[in-house]
């Protein structure tokens, strides 16, 4: 392994701002690390975009990774999801590909190459809209502030397990 | 009748989203094939009105892992709009940066999204780990790693995976297909390098963390590159860093030399008849790059440009983006409109109007005869084009460069194929290996280059003599073009009141996975699959072979939405 150390804990924000709500994870990203002085100096926050295993080098030698993304389970537009890497693992690979191959891929390989973080979480809003735009949803906008508490309350968990 | 239309949606191991369909004839072999995005992406519209200077940030996001390759087009295009000439360094940089991600992605390529057509998981799981060391030091006497109880300890770790449900990463594949030759060892080998290789690609790419400031989404900069270097300090990129650069070129030059090459030829042994399909179009478009001196100067370029028609290696003609008669998009096979009417138009005049005709999904075919895909049909002076690494390494080849005539040379000798055994799946395949190693030994040049004129100290990485826009000419034009690892890439840009005005890109897999075009000329990969026969219809790995020989990457070229507006359901959380 070679320099560039890693930070216990990451938070990585998955997906397209080019893409209106799949850029979700982007915006929750930068709003949490804007109140990044509220935490301590053992979280890095990390614009992950589109990289599917790429990313796989940033996961690496942490104790917790937290993803946020948009999350599509067919439920309300608006939903905030919280979801454990268990539950991410047993969803279905759609699309083996070396990028843009999604949270679960990228979990999955890195279980076979031994790089699996022990706490793994993802926390996402249900997106509404798909389309090339730059900028969220009415619906989804109105659940950031929501999702945003429930970062902070899983962050200052995470913090005070790895103490 | 006697025919059979199979279709392949999507196409999986690849970006994006890809549709095949193809008409078999009454002896299993494929007569005609069509090629879909079936996905739009109308990125060029987002761009319009921005700042020139802006467009890379934006255009790093066009792809997941090609983040690099759109931002140095776009850089350029800007750059060549405002002639800019940016300083040594930073051309150099550029060309780091640009090597580090052909290597790690054609790796990446052959051990995670094509490796699992050819070599059988399964099947790894009953190899003997004494025969397989064995084996392994015969293919690559260089290779460390290579003994009983590494093999043992790979088959276990393999075994635990598979027994624990989680085959998700190799659930999209035919195993135990009769397509598949390699004895057990060679697949046990091919697993244990395919773990090997993802360790691996999450260090290479620290190179672009050094010189990028970030990855993903490296810097760039309109006028050079965005780092700071000076050797002595702690604060910029200093000798330690480039100490560091120097380790992972050195990494990555063992393991495409001791591993990637002698596994791609060892694999390539087993599948000889796999040079006889998948010819193509047999044109070939390379737009060149690595310039040694400036990217406007295209005698200085280690990757020639040029055009190879028929092929006919002993003649290559010129390619000039700016020529508006020679690269055009046309649109008669395409979901598109253009509304000044025209059947056909150069990137600087292009437009992104989509015209949904298909049918309304799910549906069973699409209709060949009508518009059938989100790509539009690029053509250079009417004839189409296949582009990536077989394209570059035939148009060095008969430029007769010498680095290419090497390379390819001892591939064939070791092989013991004649030159024509290059029109083919296994030759695209083969190139993309032979290219990996051009790549590397490039990579330690630019290093030496860099080392060396940072030591004659200059330190300069940008020229922003042009940055403030009131220097600007009130219109300007310009064309920034690169090689994606998947091929030719271009960005066209029309800059008028400071503002971006017009913006059109062609990406490679738009050469590639083009539909047919008004003469009924097909793109690619249609024209590849003609000819393929298929042992069993329904599990059909030959069309995969073939299309992933391409290394197809969609995404840049299709997006995310349906004819329909509304989101596709296959997006679980991305």
């Amino acid at each position: 392994m070679i320099g560039l150390n890693n930070k216990p804990i990451l938070v990585l924000g998955i997906g397209n701002p080019l893409l209106s709500d799949d850029g979700v994870g982007l915006q929750l990203l930068e709003n949490i690390s804007k109140k990044s002085n509220q935490f301590s100096d053992k979280i890095e926050f990390m614009d992950g975009g589109t990289q599917g295993i790429a990313l796989l080098g940033r996961i690496a030698d942490r104790k917790a990774i937290l993803f946020l993304d948009a999350v599509a389970r067919g439920e309300a537009p608006g939903t905030v999801h919280e979801l454990t890497g268990d539950e991410i693992l047993n969803y279905k690979s759609e699309n083996n590909s070396a990028h843009e191959s999604g949270v679960p891929a990228i979990l999955q390989t890195a279980m076979l190459t031994g790089d699996l973080p022990e706490k793994v979480f993802v926390i996402g809003i249900e997106p509404d809209e798909l389309k090339t735009y730059i900028g969220l949803s009415k619906k989804v906008t109105q659940s950031l502030d929501d999702a945003e508490k429930k970062v902070v309350s899983r962050l200052n968990m995470l913090l005070e397990s790895i103490e | 009748m006697g025919t059979k239309r199979i279709v392949v949606d999507p196409v999986t191991r690849i970006e994006g989203h890809l549709r095949i369909e193809a008409i078999l004839n009454d002896k299993g072999v494929i007569n005609d094939a069509i090629s879909s995005g079936t996905m739009w992406r109308g990125l060029e519209v987002i761009l319009e009105g921005r700042d020139p200077r802006d467009a890379w940030a934006f255009c790093e996001r066009i792809c997941g892992v090609c983040t690099t390759v759109h931002a140095l087009a776009s850089v350029r295009c800007v750059e060549d709009a405002l002639q800019i000439k940016i300083p040594k360094n930073a051309e150099i940089i550029r060309n780091i940066m640009f090597l580090t991600q052909f290597v790690q992605d054609h790796v990446i390529h052959f051990y995670h999204l094509h490796a699992l057509d050819w070599v059988d998981i399964v099947s790894a799981l009953s190899a003997d780990p004494k025969a397989t060391a064995t084996l392994a030091q015969s293919v690559s006497p260089g290779k460390h790693n290579a003994t009983p109880g590494y093999f043992y300890d790979i088959k276990n770790t393999l075994k635990k995976f598979v027994d624990s449900g989680q085959l998700g990463l190799f659930q999209n594949a035919y195993w135990g297909h009769p397509a598949y030759k390699l004895p057990a060892e060679a697949n046990l080998m091919a697993v244990a390098h395919y773990l090997e290789a993802l360790k691996w690609q999450k260090e290479i790419i620290k190179i672009h963390t050094i010189f990028g400031g970030k990855n993903p989404h490296p810097n760039y900069l309109v006028g050079g590159m965005a780092c700071t270097i000076d050797l002595n300090s702690d604060n910029a990129i200093n000798m330690e860093r480039l100490n560091m650069v120097k380790d992972l070129i050195d990494n990555a030059f063992d393991i495409v030399e001791n591993m990637y090459i002698p596994d791609l030829l060892a694999i390539a042994s087993f599948y000889p008849e796999w040079t006889k399909y998948g010819e193509g179009l047999g044109n070939f478009m390379s737009y060149g790059d690595i310039p040694q001196t400036n990217i406007y100067d295209k005698s200085s370029y280690k990757i020639p440009a040029g055009i190879i028609l028929n092929k006919n290696l002993s003649e290559v003609h010129e390619v000039d983006q700016r020529d508006t008669g020679q690269i055009q998009e046309e649109i008669s096979h395409s979901w598109y409109e253009y509304p000044s009417g025209a059947d056909s138009l150069h990137p600087w005049e292009g437009e992104t109007k989509p015209k949904y005709t298909g049918p309304k999904p799910p549906y069973k075919n699409l209709d060949e005869n009508n518009a059938y895909t989100w790509l539009k049909a690029p053509r250079w002076k009417g004839h189409a084009m296949e582009v990536g690494p077989l394209a570059r390494m035939l148009v060095g080849y008969a430029s007769g460069d010498d680095d290419f005539k090497e390379v390819v040379n001892a591939a064939l000798g070791k092989l013991k194929l004649p030159a024509t055994a290059l029109f083919s799946t296994l030759g695209r395949t083969a190139a993309r290996g032979l290219e990996t190693q051009l790549c590397i030994h490039w990579l330690k040049q630019e290093y030496n280059r860099l080392i060396d004129n940072l030591k004659l100290g200059d330190t300069r990485v940008a020229d922003t003599t042009m940055w403030e826009p009131k220097d600007w000419p009130k219109e300007a034009k310009g064309v920034g073009h690169t090689e994606a690892p998947r091929g030719a890439l271009g960005h066209w840009i029309k800059i008028k009141d400071e503002k971006i005005d017009k913006y059109q890109i062609v990406v490679p897999s738009t050469w590639n996975a083009s539909p047919k075009d008004a003469k009924g000329q097909p793109g690619a990969y249609e024209a590849a699959l003609k000819g393929t026969p298929m042992a069993d219809p329904d599990q059909p790995v030959e069309i995969l072979r073939t299309i992933h020989s391409f290394d197809p990457c969609l995404a840049c070229a299709t997006h995310v939405i349906g004819p329909d507006g509304k989101k596709l359901s296959e997006i679980v959380v991305r």
